[in-house]
């Protein structure tokens, strides 16, 4: 899950869920369009996203970018066993990963360099 | 988009003239309302009072340098406590106070005088111009804010890019330092009073647009649904959700098994499917495992 922007005249951002197929294809699924990046407003949105998949939506696995927003949302829609339902695991893309691992563990002496350095 | 075409060709010498003001200069009403914005960010007001000398009325305006104002030492945050970093400059560096008499005669005529009182700057006039941005460069931006124009349209603008020597009139002006945040600034009054449509609020607009986007998804196969929520600042805010069933139906799969890859890579060059060997029946067994 993704939002993109500057999709619409409005300028909010578009929440785009996609799932990943048995052809390794990337589907989209559903879409939120939503006025801010709020988690509740992205947790409404998810949570009818559930009622429209008359709640057979059992989500195990997740995949966003580092948005503390959208983790929050995922938290707040899918809350695990409180709802007799699957815990969701969340996982970060793996460009974010990198840049946190990058931004909190690196240490100047073990940078990689080019070449031979 | 109009541009600073309208400052007077001879602004540099006559801001100059009234920073250092060596002696006193007399301004008709007309002079003294185009100029003064030009050098408003060298001074700020420090009092005023009236006088009445026969049937004439004098009105005496004070004047400091900006740089005059002792440095500001009570704080209700220490620094670290503070959210964001500020600089403090280091007052009383300037002594510099003028003065400027509104003589209304009795015949109904006008005058200022505007004279110096005491030593000159300590500063040049570059300093003040870093300092703060005048009200006549802050007049244009704003102006140019409530045609609607983006603060990046409007300092490109004032900026005369694209025109011979667009650059040099602005510093002419005082404008060497004015930056997109000071067109920003400028145009927060009439921002604040002419609201964006597009800002997310409970207003009938959203309203009208949400229902005819549901419509409309909802002709091309859509399911569409409004949704609202209040954060956690107590603010409302708005959104859509929108699916199509059919792609609706592949977040309700429980697991599937990924092909091998080889049989991955026919499929993707379409040899597999070409031999009916994997037909769309035989994909959704395959997920429902």
């Amino acid at each position: 899950m993704d939002s993109t922007h500057k999709t619409n005249v409005l300028k909010w951002p578009l929440y785009s869920l996609m799932v990943r197929d048995e052809q390794a294809n990337w589907c989209p699924a559903a879409h939120v369009l939503t006025s801010n990046e709020s988690s509740e407003i992205l947790a409404a949105g998810l949570r009818r996203i559930k009622q429209l998949c008359h709640n057979s939506w059992n989500l195990r696995y997740i995949l966003t970018d580092d948005s503390a927003a959208e983790q929050r949302a995922v938290k707040l829609a899918f809350r695990g066993l409180i709802d007799g339902e699957t815990e969701v695991s969340h996982l970060l893309c793996r460009v974010h990963s990198e840049r946190t691992l990058d931004r909190n563990l690196k240490g100047k002496e073990y940078e990689v360099r080019d070449g031979n350095g | 988009m109009t541009t600073l075409l309208t400052i007077p060709a001879n602004i540099a010498a006559i801001r100059q003239r009234l920073f250092d003001l060596d002696e006193p200069i007399d301004l008709t009403v007309a002079e003294f309302e185009l100029y003064m914005p030009y050098v408003d960010n060298v001074y700020a007001k420090h009092r005023t009072r009236t006088t009445r000398n026969g049937n004439s009325i004098y009105e005496y305006t004070y004047y400091d340098c900006v740089l005059h104002r002792p440095t500001r030492t009570t704080t209700k945050l220490s620094t670290d406590q503070r959210a964001a970093k500020r600089t403090k400059r280091l007052g009383s560096t300037c002594p510099v106070r003028i003065k400027s008499i509104r003589i209304q005669y009795s015949n109904g005529e006008t005058a200022y005088q505007i004279s110096r009182l005491g030593p000159s700057h300590t500063h040049d006039i570059t300093e003040s111009d870093l300092i703060r941005r005048n009200s006549a460069l802050r007049g244009v931006a704003a102006t140019e804010s409530s045609k609607g124009y983006a603060p990046a349209t409007i300092i490109g603008a004032i900026r005369g890019i694209g025109q011979d020597g667009g650059r040099a009139i602005l510093e002419d002006a005082g404008g060497r330092y004015l930056t997109r945040q000071d067109v920003k600034n400028a145009g927060h009054a009439w921002r604040t009073a002419n609201p964006d449509v597009r800002i997310a609020k409970p207003n009938p607009q959203w309203q009208e647009l949400v229902l005819e986007a549901i419509e409309t998804l909802e002709k091309a196969g859509y399911e569409a649904i409004s949704i609202d929520s209040l954060d956690q600042n107590g603010d409302l805010a708005m959104g859509l959700v929108f699916a199509h069933p059919a792609r609706l139906q592949v977040l309700t799969r429980r697991g599937w098994s990924p092909l091998p890859l080889f049989l991955r890579s026919l499929t993707l060059l379409r040899l597999f499917d070409a031999h009916g060997l994997h037909t769309q029946n035989e994909r959704l067994k395959v997920a429902s495992v």
